[in-house]
């Protein structure tokens, strides 16, 4: 072994960590030479006195309060790291980081379109009562409901103003009340689909099934573009008749096609302008639609005196000049609600005799029991007004 | 008291003390420190030399210990694990301690007088050579340093040393070697 090899293993030596033979090897370069021997020696020396250097210890007082110390130090410590943590959060809330804003924008949004919507909402809840006609809509669908006729049916009961069909007083308050929304656009819906079915029909009635158009439809057609009575009358002379009975249901699904492209020309109906506000606004509604819908029971909150005057002149004239037609079973309680809407509203013990006279010749001459029972009930409630 | 650089199994009673001390009991945690604290502090002051400094160093251990006693497993022992907690702030306290003191003031002829003057209870070592050697180990960088006190006053073998310094064993001898070298020469005029 050479003194470079040895100063490689002298440290391993020292430390004990040769294996046998490479200690053998050592032990014997240190034999032979005296510069490594004497490395070594100071090595060995070295470790020796530095494990002598003796640590000053600190008294017992020192050790005895040495835990407690570093209790109080842990305390202290936890105390800091959470006031620390607590500050830095508070500081925190102040940084506006990307991800940070996001999220506020994202929350300011939310907030907004809530307050929008919460106000359209509240916007919207008030449309009903300013607008008035559109709870009326509602009878008007249920009217062509029922009067929408199965393909084949000959002849069709006249919608009856009072009775059983009628709407009761209670009914109607409660069409004059506020209607949900909801049930406004179901009810819309339905009345599409029956527009549908209606032109459903009216196709096969082009196709020959159903009978042609009689002289009443252009009676009520012109009626409901505002044309005057005597008008009518005109254009009824002046128009061939080509069949004398025709089913009603065609006729009336033929009027609701046609009044669909028809828009009303005038205010001005026989003679009487429609000045009531209320008629105002609905004007269309109720006159570019079926004659159907004017039915008095239902829309007698729209109709002053002037306009159930010009209804019973209407009919009058319509009986007078088809007295042997099934609509005229109609018209005896059109002109029954009208008298009775009438004296309601000009408290004019006139109106009330005549009305009454009116309903008793009608009974008379009415051939339908249900027709009779409503002309009953209806001069009964008239006999019942009394004046204020 | 347990023997410095001797391996030992955790007791029982230990083990129930470092459970207790997990879930946030101090008094627990307290008689583990007056179990370990004079080897700590020895330890600390091996490698400061300084009483302050070394008092400083071995309550900041414990500190330290009992905050992240959640991540001790029952299976190493608590000895090591704490002193190789002290050794880690040591060698950053000497670290630091470098960067702020000149050299002159590092020099070993300085910490002599210090250690001489300035501090009676350094007066114990009265040896010369025992003097220079101590001052010579003072002045060895504390990776060196570390290695060197962990042989010699802790007893420890290569590979406990590199599990406590988080060193490999082949480091822990080219710095021990080197240590020794450096303490050599240091002491060469005076053996």
């Amino acid at each position: 072994m050479i003194c470079k090899d040895f100063e490689k293993l002298i440290h391993l030596y020292l430390d004990q960590k040769l294996d046998e033979q490479k200690k053998k090897e050592v032990e014997k370069h240190l034999a032979e030479c005296q510069k490594c021997r004497e490395k070594f020696e100071t090595l060995k020396l070295v470790e020796k006195k530095a494990k002598g250097i003796k640590i000053p210890e600190p008294g017992d007082t020192y050790w005895e309060s040495f835990s407690q110390r570093v209790r109080q130090r842990i305390v202290s410590q936890q105390k800091q790291t959470f006031g620390v943590k607590l500050k830095e959060s508070v500081s925190n809330i102040f940084i506006f980081t990307p991800a940070r804003l996001r999220v506020a924008a994202a929350l300011v949004s939310i907030v907004l379109v809530f307050i929008v919507g919460k106000l359209y909402i509240d916007y919207r809840g008030t449309i009903p009562q300013r607008i008035k006609p559109a709870e009326k809509e509602i009878p008007k669908i249920e009217k062509s409901e029922k009067v929408s006729p199965a393909p084949g049916v000959e002849e069709e009961k006249p919608i009856p103003a009072t009775g059983k069909g009628a709407p009761t007083e209670g009914e109607e308050k409660k069409a004059e009340s506020k209607e949900p929304e909801i049930e406004n656009e179901k009810l819309k819906m339905q009345k599409e689909k029956l527009t549908i079915s209606e032109e459903a029909e009216l196709k096969e009635v082009d196709a020959g099934k159903g009978a042609e158009l009689t002289t009443k439809k252009p009676i009520i057609g012109s009626m409901r573009k505002g044309v005057t009575v005597p008008e009518i009358a005109e254009q009824e002379a002046l128009k061939p008749v080509e069949k004398e009975e025709a089913p009603k249901a065609t006729m009336r699904v033929m009027a609701d096609v046609e009044d669909k492209k028809a828009k009303p020309e005038s205010k001005v109906m026989g003679g009487h302008t429609l000045d009531l506000m209320t008629l105002q606004e609905t004007h269309e509604y109720l006159f570019a639609d079926s004659i159907q819908i004017l039915d008095v029971d239902y829309h007698h909150g729209y109709l002053n005196a002037d306009s159930l005057r010009v209804i019973i002149d209407f009919w009058k004239k319509f009986i007078k000049e088809n007295p042997d037609d099934s609509f005229v079973e109609y018209a005896y309680l059109q002109i029954a609600a009208s008298y009775y809407y009438l004296f309601e509203k000009t408290k004019d013990e006139t109106v009330r005799a005549e009305g009454i006279k009116q309903i008793e010749a009608f009974q008379k001459v009415s051939k339908e029991e249900e027709t009779k029972e409503n002309l009953r009930q209806r001069l009964e409630k008239l006999k019942g007004l009394k004046e204020k | 008291m347990v023997k410095p650089g001797k391996e030992f199994d955790l007791t029982e009673e230990e083990k129930e003390l470092i459970r207790k001390a997990k879930q946030g009991n101090l008094y627990s945690f307290e008689i583990l420190v007056k179990r370990h604290q004079k080897n700590i502090y020895r330890l600390a002051f091996r490698m400061t030399k300084d009483h302050d400094s070394a008092d400083d160093m071995a309550q900041e251990t414990f500190v330290k210990a009992f905050i992240s006693i959640g991540s001790f497993k029952e299976e190493y022992k608590f000895y090591p694990w704490i002193s190789r907690i002290c050794m880690n702030l040591c060698i950053n306290y000497l670290k630091r301690k470098k960067f702020t003191l000149s050299e002159s003031e590092l020099s070993p002829q300085k910490l002599e007088n210090q250690n001489t003057v300035s501090d009676p209870m350094n007066e114990m070592i009265k040896d010369e050579i025992m003097d220079r050697i101590d001052s010579s180990i003072e002045s060895l960088p504390p990776p060196f340093k570390a290695v060197l006190i962990l042989k010699v006053y802790e007893d420890l073998s290569y590979k406990q040393i590199a599990k406590t310094l988080n060193i490999s064993v082949g480091t822990v001898m080219s710095r021990l070697f080197r240590a020794r070298e450096r303490l050599q020469k240091s002491l060469k005029d005076y053996l």
